[in-house]
């Protein structure tokens, strides 16, 4: 019963992966495909990892996949956050109507 | 059933190769290959738990701490300061 929805869970995750990367190749601009890579990483990636964790026993294999969750929740947006900061110092500008960010005097 | 979602990943992975190979600039490549290691970290992941050899987890955790010290790095190097300067 529980390896059926963790096979479950693992298949919409890996829709979810296929759909976040198909943006990361459409978005016009650095900052919407910075979006389009959280969608895959922590609605890809997470969801299939928590499906497995849910299809398996437990061991000491699956202590070391949640430890795996924890860190990725808590990296991917900070080496996300550092990469648009530094796309935006280094002159790129975002496609928008108005830019607030230069605007505001930061 | 495995193998379907080893098929899926690559397809999401190629997606991102050719983001790879012709983003114009230096922070979607960046971004790219952060996007490829998380997927291959979940390819590895799925091979360990098919073939029963839990050896390959511990890989997978130091690709995910080598592409965050990377991705760091290379912002850090963007911005043209050092490591620990504000």
């Amino acid at each position: 019963m529980f390896e059926f929805i963790g096979y479950v869970i693992i298949f919409i995750g890996s829709l979810i992966a296929i759909i976040g990367s198909f943006g990361l190749l459409r978005f016009p601009d650095v900052y919407t495909r910075s979006h389009a890579q959280t969608v895959t990483i922590v609605g890809g990636v997470c969801l299939i990892l928590i499906g497995i964790l849910t299809s398996q026993p437990i061991s000491q294999t699956t202590i070391k996949i949640i430890f795996l969750i924890i860190f990725i929740f808590l990296t991917s947006p900070t080496a996300t956050h550092a990469i648009t900061k530094a796309a935006y110092r280094s002159g790129i500008k975002p496609k928008v109507k108005k830019d607030e960010l230069a605007s505001s005097g930061n | 059933m495995y193998e379907i979602i080893f098929y899926l990943i690559g397809i999401a992975i190629i997606f991102c190769l050719i983001r790879m190979i012709k983003g114009p600039t230096i922070p979607d490549r960046v971004i790219a290959g952060d996007t490829i290691s998380s997927l291959a970290i979940v390819i590895i992941i799925l091979f360990a738990i098919k073939y029963n050899n839990m050896m390959f987890i511990d890989i997978a955790i130091v690709i995910s701490i080598l592409s965050f010290i990377s991705t760091i790095i290379i912002s850090k190097y963007l911005l043209g300061k050092e490591i620990g300067e504000e």
